[in-house]
């Protein structure tokens, strides 16, 4: 039996019209076989566009459905879902882009206009050969997965934990809190970091519904949407969690030191150490690389001091297992090392500083317990602080971080605050970006305070006459500048965590051309990924400040509860398929699959897809040189059928053009 | 691994010294059988054939210059999956570098067989081979071509050349075998060497117990034949680019096909149970023909015939062992062989893949390498 196909080319408004004769799009697609009907219409996508497929669905008995529209990456489940309301197999219907693939990217009408068809004939000629697919519902487990513990994880871990649902965090370091636990204030309120990061990181270990596992890192993720296996890896701490006290007495006595990192490198912390006395947990852990114990079996101080007997030196790592039913990656970001902008002398010259290490000097915990002070311990008289260090660099990184302005202006107050109202501060800056609430107001107030603002990026920090000397032009002024300092503090971009590249593996995400995690969409599906049932929260998507990142690990917790909270999804049909009688057993799709997918029986000698852990994603298709091994909806004849179409292979000539109303009237074929 | 064993020739011989040593082997209790090109009622072509009775061996002809087909396919379906017994087989160099692409497929196992590689002087085309052999006795008309000397002196065979592809063949040598029988450089009146090259080949020419033999001379001959070849390959790579570089040009080359898939059918590296072509996927429907037609005003029938073979090259180029099987199946003279071999060529240099080269090398398609091709990718990093 003759297909019927029914084609609806939309206006877009003037997006698509503007560029394509759509009406004459939709006359030429009447001429083309088995189509019953062909109209345009302004906005396929509202009410009355929708409902126009249903209408003719059911009066012209339409078995198949083509839309040309915009991307399908918008569209494509609005009009399946049209399609299944008017009583049609949702992947009856084929979505094709005449608006970013064409009347968007073509500047001449005609051509356009040409290309619209080509477009809408391969699109006809590719759904002729659709069959129905019918989606799978499978239980969701109501279990999360939250990654990373600092203030995004916190806060996702938190809000799940309120639904009643059960939280694994996994942390990879000794404690919780990321990079604000490092900070002293905040801004724009000048809040002190601690005050408000403190209560929570203490809720999260008091939340029966959160299991906290710091030093623990994932390393393995298998399964799909709502049944993950994720595989934990616990680091040996070397000190027992559920023994210690957390009194302290070792960490004064253990001889061995070394650079802290949480310091920045700016003192030494020993080999059991924790970062702060806040630290959640506040049981310590040994450096397994320095500590004279493990290394040497020689020391063995701590053990000898622990009043409770916390301390165990054979402790091993151990694998851990859990099912969850979806995932919320919040592992951060990390500054850039500025080493490599020599110009700027970070490395060189002692009194030039990254920003976070500038957060420790201010720190009431920190190296020199939050006094602003020189490594010679005077207090500096004039600060420069260079903004934009690596970011808005085509060389480094082309986007914006979108915190350090702020940062510097809070760098700004803190140094007239505590160093005193008579030392000199400048900044050399780009554009001030204070786009927040309050931000605008706190950049006034801080320019009251007597701070300069030079605009244009230094070309370098030299060292004259024991002095660093800021070298550049004020593009206001036009005019070159050479600013004597006591001390340079660098504002580094946030870039994508050191990690980033092994966790967007294990979890099967994509990383964006920054290197952050890719979202699924960037202004609809900001939380979301492409991979179902992994969900984003905070900067490991892309630089934020600490509202923004808090507000962005709720969205990514909603998600995580609504998928818990359903308890059920449905799962694509657009899987693999291996035709038993075509595979001749090569296994070559097995190791090709991204996703394990792929099992091999032995018996038949044939490989068999898992369609529960397939994604669809057409590495084995693209190998098998037989063709056993074909995406559904994707399939060889579909795609060959499209290709045709759309070298205008099937081409029938359109009925005469000498009838006005073909546009909007039913072509018959 | 350097035993080399002296397999004494008589009555000017060699192919009886080679029966000696494949009885020895089937009288080895380890041994089922023998896989080995066979004259069949004492004449014509010699047909790879598995005997198992050691008196059935007379008819073995694994010197003659014949090559009706690579039997690497066979050697796939004896060894795939539980085989039961251990097998010898005979093969030329292509045929084992086929066999060993084969087995990276999960086609076939090294497990159970022994491989006993002969140095290859290179073949006829079959239907040359008829000519060749101008009514004498194949046995006779074998020991004629390779006169006294492996690898030297071919005797003038009434006009016929060797096969493209073995004139063009660089791998002269069998690399993966378990025993070698030695022919470049021996005296083939005297004593034929034959050469362990795996563990399992050095316990069994020991369980022979032939006597030890010396360097011959094997291995400046093989040079020798080397250089030749590999000059010959180039010009033929450089000539058939020449007149295969643009569609049309590629059209031209192959406008006689005829699509029967008979080069598909001889390809040992074409593995499928179904090929792609066989499948619905080319089935088209009666209007879609005229549509095409009408497009251009014409269409050539059969369609498919430059599709057909581009897939083919997309498919196997990779595996291509250029043992030239495609050109002597194909009923029209096409040089299939020259021009695969000219595109495998690129493909193959461009992942550094030698196919049979080594069974720890997986073949380039079937893994997925981050770092590859940076040149080409590091755009979209
Ligand atoms: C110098 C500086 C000053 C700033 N000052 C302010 C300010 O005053 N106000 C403000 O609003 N914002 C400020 N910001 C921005 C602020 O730091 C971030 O918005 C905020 O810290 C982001 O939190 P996060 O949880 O997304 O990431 P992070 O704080 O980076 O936390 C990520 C956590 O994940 C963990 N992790 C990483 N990888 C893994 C893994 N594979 N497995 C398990 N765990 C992992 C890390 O150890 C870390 O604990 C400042 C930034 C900088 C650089
Ligand atoms: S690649 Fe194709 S033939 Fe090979 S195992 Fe996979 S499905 Fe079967
Ligand atoms: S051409 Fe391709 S599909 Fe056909 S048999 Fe060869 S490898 Fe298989
Ligand atoms: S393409 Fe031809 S030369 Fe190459 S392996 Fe196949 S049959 Fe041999
Ligand atoms: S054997 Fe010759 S005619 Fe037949 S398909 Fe191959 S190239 Fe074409």
């Amino acid at each position: 039996m003759a297909n019927r196909i029914g084609v609806y080319i939309c206006h877009c408004g003037s997006n698509i019209a503007g560029k394509v004769d759509c009406a004459g799009v939709a006359r030429f697609a009447s001429g083309i076989k088995d189509v019953a009907v062909a109209r345009d219409y302004q906005f396929m996508c509202s009410d009355p566009g929708q409902e126009m497929i249903i209408r003719d669905i059911r009066e012209h008995g339409l078995n198949r459905v083509v839309v040309a529209s915009c991307s399908p990456r918008l569209h494509e489940k609005t009009f399946q879902k049209a399609c299944a309301r008017g009583g049609l197999n949702p992947y009856l219907m084929q979505h094709c882009c005449i608006r970013e693939h064409c009347s968007w990217t073509t500047a001449d009408p005609g051509e356009a206009t040409a290309k619209a068809r080509h477009i809408v004939e391969a699109a006809v000629d590719r759904v002729g050969h659709h069959g129905e697919l019918f989606s799978r519902e499978v239980d969701v487990l109501p279990d999360v997965m939250v990654v990373g513990a600092g203030i995004a994880g916190i806060q996702a871990s938190l809000d799940i934990a309120k639904s009643g649902h059960q939280v694994h965090l996994v942390e990879k370091s000794p404690s919780i809190g990321g990079h604000m636990a490092q900070f002293d204030k905040t801004f724009p309120t000048l809040d002190c970091a601690a005050c408000i990061s403190t209560p929570k990181m203490v809720a999260v270990s008091q939340e029966p519904n959160i299991h906290l596992m710091t030093w623990s890192e994932v390393v393995d993720v298998s399964g799909f949407v709502g049944n993950y296996t994720v595989t934990v890896l616990r680091k040996p701490r070397y000190v027992n969690e559920d023994i210690c006290t957390g009194c302290g007495a070792c960490l004064e006595k253990c001889p061995t030191k070394t650079l802290s990192e949480f310091n920045e490198g700016l003192s030494e912390r020993r080999a059991i150490y924790r970062n702060s006395p806040q630290a959640v947990p506040s049981t310590p852990v040994i450096d397994a690389s320095v500590c004279k114990k493990i290394t040497k079996d020689k020391c063995g101080i701590c053990q000898k001091v622990c009043p409770t007997g916390a301390i165990d030196y054979t402790m091993r790592e151990r694998r851990e297992v859990y099912h969850v039913g979806s995932i919320v990656l919040a592992t951060g970001y990390d500054a850039m090392d500025p080493t490599p902008l020599r110009e700027y002398g970070f490395g060189r010259f002692p009194e030039v500083y990254t920003a976070l290490q500038f957060e420790r000097l201010n720190n009431a915990v920190g190296p020199t317990g939050g006094k602003i002070v020189m490594k010679n311990g005077e207090k500096p008289k004039s600060v420069g602080i260079i903004h934009c260090v690596g970011s808005r660099d085509r060389n480094y990184h082309e986007y914006c971080s979108r915190t350090c302005c702020m940062y510097a202006l809070k760098f700004d107050h803190l140094i007239k605050d505590k160093v005193g109202h008579d030392t000199r501060v400048y900044n050399f800056y780009i554009d001030m970006r204070c786009f927040g609430k309050g931000y605008e107001e706190f950049f006034r107030r801080v320019q009251e305070e007597g701070v300069t603002f030079i605009r244009g990026r230094p070309a370098e920090v030299v060292e004259e006459d024991g002095k660093l000397v800021v070298v550049g032009e004020d593009t206001l002024l036009g005019m070159n500048v050479r600013v004597p300092v006591d001390m340079v503090i660098l504002c580094t971009a946030m870039e994508p965590g050191r990690g980033a590249t092994e966790v967007a593996r294990v979890f099967g995400i994509a990383q964006g051309q920054d290197g952050f995690f890719l979202e699924e969409h960037p202004k609809l599906g900001p939380v979301s990924t492409a991979t179902d049932g992994v969900f984003l929260a905070g900067t490991c998507q892309g630089p934020k400040d600490i509202p923004d990142a808090v507000a962005h690990a709720s969205g990514g917790a909603a998600q995580a509860i609504a998928l818990a909270a359903r308890g059920k999804v449905s799962i694509s049909p657009t899987t693999s398929w291996i035709d038993p009688d075509v595979c001749i057993g090569c296994k070559v799709c097995i190791n090709l699959c991204p996703y394990s997918a792929i099992e091999f029986d032995e018996r038949r000698n044939v490989s068999v897809i898992n369609e529960a852990m397939c994604k669809g994603c057409g590495s084995c298709a693209g190998y098998c040189p037989s063709g056993a091994a074909q995406i559904k909806h994707f399939n060889q004849t579909q795609l060959f059928n499209e290709i045709d179409g759309m070298l205008g292979m099937m081409f029938e000539p359109p009925p005469p053009a000498s009838d006005p109303q073909a546009a909007d009237q039913p072509g018959e074929a | 691994m350097a035993t080399t064993a002296k397999l004494q020739v008589e009555n000017n011989n060699p192919v009886v010294a080679i029966q000696g040593l494949l009885r020895g082997l089937l009288e080895n209790e380890s041994i089922g059988g023998v896989l080995v090109p066979v004259h069949h009622f004492g004449k014509s072509m010699p047909m790879p054939t598995l005997v198992t009775d050691p008196d059935q061996l007379s008819g073995a002809d694994p010197l003659a210059p014949a090559f009706p087909m690579n039997s690497a396919k066979l050697l796939s379906r004896l060894t795939r999956g539980q085989t039961g017994e251990r097998i010898a087989a005979v093969l030329r160099p292509c045929e084992i570098r086929a066999f060993v692409e084969l087995v990276k497929l999960n086609q076939g196992s090294l497990d159970d067989v022994v491989i006993v590689g002969v140095d290859c002087m290179g073949a006829y085309k079959n239907t040359d081979y008829r000519t060749f052999l101008a009514g004498r006795d194949p046995f006779e008309a074998t020991l004629a071509f390779h006169g006294d000397h492996g690898g030297t002196d071919k005797p003038d065979a009434g006009g016929v050349e060797l096969s493209a592809a073995c004139k063009s063949c660089e791998h002269p040598s069998p690399a993966n075998a378990d025993l070698i029988v030695g022919l470049a450089g021996a005296d083939l009146r005297d004593a034929l060497p034959v050469l362990a090259d795996s563990a399992r080949g050095e316990a069994l020419l020991n369980a022979l117990g032939l006597p030890a033999m010396g360097e011959n001379g094997r291995a400046k001959t093989l040079e020798a034949l080397v250089k030749v070849r590999t000059e010959h390959r180039d010009a033929m790579i450089e000539a058939t680019r020449a007149v295969t570089g643009t569609l049309t040009d590629l059209s031209e080359y192959l406008s006689a096909c005829v699509n029967c898939y008979n080069c598909r059918v001889a390809c040992p590296v074409c593995y499928c149970k179904e090929c792609v072509f066989n499948t619905d996927v080319f089935e088209h429907k009666p209007w879609q023909y005229m549509g095409w037609a009408k497009r251009k005003g014409s269409l050539k029938m059969p369609t498919d015939t430059i599709f057909y073979h581009l897939t083919r090259m997309a498919h196997m180029s990779m595996a291509c062992v250029g043992c030239g099987q495609c050109s002597n199946a194909c009923p029209n003279d096409i040089p299939v062989m020259e021009l695969f071999r000219t595109v495998a060529a690129r493909t193959q240099e461009s992942f550094g893949y030698v196919p049979g080269r080594s069974l720890d090398e997986p073949p380039p398609l079937s893994v997925f390498k981050e770092d590859e091709f940076q040149e080409t990718v590091s755009h979209m990093a």
